[in-house]
């Protein structure tokens, strides 16, 4: 098991540049776009962190039991690809939806992560902030990845003519974002949200990427915890329980710089 | 001395409060007859604690489900569903299932098979969650 922590973490970097790999996480300090209407969705920031004390209890009991959210999931939800698509920022939060709709139980559908980032970045190909994704996900939602012409596609002018329609039924209803922790504490906030099975985007500056979290967590012995977590980049990384595409982050270098967390998505059975 | 009705009556009053009428009951519940479930959770995912996460995502649970309940459409019939959730876009089925589970303490269920219904909190674990749910889904 490959476990990213402070000595390895470059391997990561190595690898984005030698496969192509899209990634696209824009630094802090970059100018944000203006989103006119958007800024009237209100994410909810009230989770009680879990005390680490409790954490290595807590661990063994869903290792033992099979209560992880990757043992929910299994292979029944299949990993994200943005291929050489600088959208990281969105493709974490399509997978967090897509896991989420599975989880409520209306099965998997692919949903269009270009349907949400291509109208935040007027349908170029940039990066972004997972935050921005996350508040079009909430306004206006994605179309199943079906209406489009591609799964990269940014010509909606070939998509079918119900697309934007559809994207009501798939939209984030109610979401943490993580200001209910500091910088200090984000690693606790991404084990509470681990431990209460919660599907969340992370995003590393040192990566310039965004992922997804909340599929299980591993206890490292002497304090040390690592949690596992999903890229968008198709067969890569770890297989478990049959679903590829993740990855072991040690506390540290596997610390967010922010992180979102939906609740609740729209219940639509297609 | 010669009884009134007003002194049988306060005597049959006695009587009554001492040894109360014993009426024929409804006798015990009988066992519900398993058969495929429809089964809707109601969550509070702001408060919920970590033992109730684990019923959500239990590997076991979901087994069970997947195989004792009722096909809905492509999908088995069970959903798990935040309080505040809109379920509007859902089939008539759940918005019944939804109304039945409304302002009850939560976590909690609505178990229906057809014949028997169950509406009560979920178990403290999976496996206490599966247990009654085998009463009326079978083994």
């Amino acid at each position: 098991m490959f476990i990213v922590n402070e000595s390895n973490w470059q391997t990561l970097i190595a690898d984005a540049q030698q496969t192509k790999h899209g990634r696209g996480l824009k630094p802090p300090t970059a100018e944000k776009a203006s989103f006119g209407g958007l800024a009237a969705a209100k994410p909810m920031a009230d989770v009680d962190l879990i005390p680490r004390a409790m954490w290595p209890d807590l661990i063994a009991d869903r290792e033992r039991n099979k209560t992880w959210l990757v043992d929910a999931i299994a292979d029944k939800v299949p990993v994200t690809d943005q291929d050489g698509l600088p959208y990281c920022w969105v493709y974490c939060a399509k997978q967090c939806v897509e896991v989420a709709r599975y989880i409520q139980n209306h099965g998997y559908i692919a949903v269009s992560a270009t349907s949400v980032g291509g109208p935040i970045v007027n349908w170029r190909q940039v990066g972004g902030w997972p935050e921005d994704a996350i508040r079009r996900f909430a306004e206006v939602g994605a179309c199943r990845e079906s209406l489009t012409s591609g799964t990269w596609s940014l010509s909606p002018s070939k998509w079918n003519a119900n697309w934007y329609n559809d994207c009501q039924n798939f939209r984030i209803a109610e979401w943490d974002d993580g200001s209910f922790t500091s910088a200090a504490n984000r690693f606790d906030a991404q084990m509470t949200l681990t431990l209460l099975g919660r599907v969340h985007t992370v995003e590393f500056t040192w990566w310039s990427h965004a992922i997804a979290g909340g599929y299980a967590a591993k206890n490292l012995g002497n304090g040390r915890f690592a949690l596992l977590m999903r890229n968008n980049w198709g067969e890569w990384g770890e297989t478990v329980n049959g679903g590829s595409g993740y990855v072991w982050m040690e506390e540290g270098k596997g610390t967010s710089d922010a992180l979102y967390a939906p609740r609740l998505v729209t219940p639509y059975d297609v | 001395m010669k009884l009134k009705w007003n002194h049988l009556l306060a005597i049959a009053l006695v009587l009554g409060a001492v040894t109360p009428m014993q009426c024929p009951g409804p006798g015990p519940t009988p066992d519900p007859t398993p058969a495929p479930l429809s089964v809707l959770f109601v969550y509070e995912s702001k408060n919920i604690s970590p033992e109730q996460a684990a019923v959500l995502s239990s590997k076991a649970l979901r087994e069970y489900l997947d195989t004792h309940c009722v096909m809905d459409g492509t999908l088995p019939a069970y959903k798990f569903l935040d309080k505040d959730a809109d379920v509007s876009r859902l089939s008539a089925k759940w918005q019944a299932a939804w109304a039945k589970a409304k302002g009850k303490p939560l976590p909690w269920m609505e178990v229906d098979n057809g014949k028997d219904q169950y509406s009560g909190a979920w178990g403290k674990t999976d496996a206490e969650t599966i247990a009654v749910l085998r009463k009326y889904g079978g083994q």
